[in-house]
């Protein structure tokens, strides 16, 4: 009886009370307060942020690094870089601050070799390498393969349909639809090719919402141009070998382009790396890669 | 009995109370001196090879043009850090960069230089577009690209720390704090950085720039 009680009375001392700023907020519309522990990995000399790498925070936010705004910076006197630390993430709609900021410790990694940079650079691919299969959810709601094109030059493109700048998704979209016209009005040419959109913000284009915004630029004709989703999971690992990269920001992403075109064996034939190609670009390399028996 | 009871449990609670106030305290006392007496051994520990340096290099200029250490060497640099895919955060801390270029317009010992993120994508070409929605003045602002290698290299080694426990859903490719403005001084040193996304940073990098003349004067 008497030992439980005095666990309980230590666990109500040792947190640091943030149920105070939880119950202080509440009252104003819409802010939000979090305890949470992270390692402080830098100490920007503005003397205002902390870079803290923190852990998950239950429904708002999975680990990851982020710079905080501290709100009272003299917390940040006892505070150094390597130390481990309790403090209260408080947000709201457009802004975020922490405080109650407790120094709990030092971290045990701070010692440990730094690990050698970007493994996913190293094993980058390039022209000639075998493209990795790559399962996608596809328009129709089927289950599509990359494998399942073999035999056909392929190219591939990553794009998300609430894409709101006019050079990037829409651009590419617009190219491969050009591309197609060049391809198809040349009746002497190949026909082993394919077009693939891919959609990297699959929790959003439902395989409805990919058919909808497809049919956009299809101009009426879904031959051999096919949008899909690539699951989150599936795209960390293929991703980074295709330095494609993205990060959520302001309700939207920042993203990379990266056009793959795989010949008809399934190798990296040309990758198209930013946005200053042209469709008649994507249609010599596609008729080329096509022509790989 | 029953109301001898209540007077027990607090009597557990406060010497329960008693105990853990004292033993907390002592923690507070012990975190504080361990702080106190080993300052900056974590970070120092935490950042073995960040020099805060300007390492030597040798990229690509936007112009094609190569630039190395030795071609900079001698100014003040205002350092920032891109990828022409920015939308939104780098967005701003170029506009910062184009005040920077326009307060320091009579000043010919201060260059800004963006280093890529994204190398693959920013060719030079690229790069062109990019730094002419800037206004970015061709000999006073300079855009450098590269071998991938070499370019995260520089930035590593001189400016920005990569984080080891990177999460692939962030652009930057594990750099921390790509949103900084650092300010090189002449000797190479660098000497502080700046929070690109306030309004308020072309102003303090101009301000620092001026102070560190008048000391490097006296």
């Amino acid at each position: 009886m008497k030992l439980p009680f005095v666990f309980v009375l230590l666990l109500l001392l040792a947190l640091p009370a943030p149920s105070d700023a939880q119950t202080n907020l509440a009252s104003t519309n819409a802010v939000r307060s979090f305890p949470t522990r992270g390692l402080v990995r830098e100490k920007p000399a503005d003397g205002k942020t902390l870079v803290v790498r923190h852990e998950e925070i239950p429904g708002y936010m999975p680990k990851m690094t982020m710079e905080l705004t501290v709100k009272n910076t003299s917390e940040l006197k006892t505070i150094s870089e390597g130390d481990l630390i309790t403090f209260n993430l408080v947000v709201n709609a457009d802004d975020h601050y922490i405080d109650q900021i407790r120094r709990i410790g030092v971290s045990k990694e701070t010692n440990a070799p730094v690990a050698a940079p970007a493994q996913s650079h190293l094993s980058e691919l390039g022209p000639g390498d075998a493209m990795p299969d790559v399962e996608l959810l596809d328009e129709n709601g089927k289950q599509t393969r990359l494998s399942d094109f073999r035999g056909n030059a392929v190219a591939f493109t990553f794009i998300f349909s609430r894409c709101p700048l006019p050079d990037y998704c829409p651009r590419m979209n617009k190219h491969f639809l050009s591309a197609r016209e060049i391809l198809l009005q040349n009746k002497s040419g190949a026909t082993n090719w394919q077009f693939l959109s891919i959609s990297f913000d699959a929790e959003f284009d439902k395989p409805a919402v990919l058919k909808g915004y497809g049919n956009l630029y299809r101009s009426g004709n879904n031959d051999r141009w096919l949008f899909a989703a690539i699951a989150p999971e599936v795209l960390a690992e293929i991703g980074p070998r295709l330095d494609f990269r993205f990060s959520r920001e302001a309700g939207g992403f920042s993203h990379n382009l990266r056009t793959v075109v795989l010949d008809s064996k399934g190798r990296i034939f040309k990758q198209f790396d930013n946005n200053l190609w042209s469709a008649e670009d994507l249609a010599k390399a596609i008729t080329t890669a096509a022509e790989v028996r | 009995m029953s109301a001898e009871r209540p007077q027990k449990d607090v009597t557990i609670f406060i010497g329960a109370v008693t105990v853990l106030s004292v033993l907390i305290f002592a923690g507070i006392f012990l975190i504080l001196r361990h702080s106190h007496s080993h300052p900056h051994a974590s970070s120092l520990a935490d950042e073995p090879e960040i020099k805060r340096e300007l390492q030597p290099f040798v990229l690509t200029e936007r112009s094609g043009a190569e630039v190395s250490r030795e071609s900079v060497s001698n100014k003040f640099l205002v350092v920032n850090f891109i990828h022409t895919g920015c939308s939104i955060s780098c967005e701003q801390v170029n506009k910062r960069m184009a005040e920077v270029q326009r307060l320091v317009a009579n000043d010919q010992d201060v260059l800004l230089l963006s280093l890529t993120i994204d190398p693959r994508s920013d060719t030079p070409p690229a790069l062109v577009k990019f730094a002419d929605r800037f206004g970015a003045d061709a000999n006073r602002w300079l855009f450098l690209t590269g071998d991938k290698q070499p370019v995260f290299d520089l930035i590593e080694s001189s400016f920005l720390r990569r984080d080891t426990n990177v999460v692939y859903q962030q652009f930057s490719g594990g750099f921390v704090g790509v949103d900084k403005i650092a300010l090189v001084d002449k000797t190479g040193r660098v000497r502080r950085y700046f929070n690109g996304l306030q309004s308020g940073a072309p102003k303090s990098i101009v301000d620092s720039i001026n102070e560190i003349r008048s000391q490097s004067s006296l």
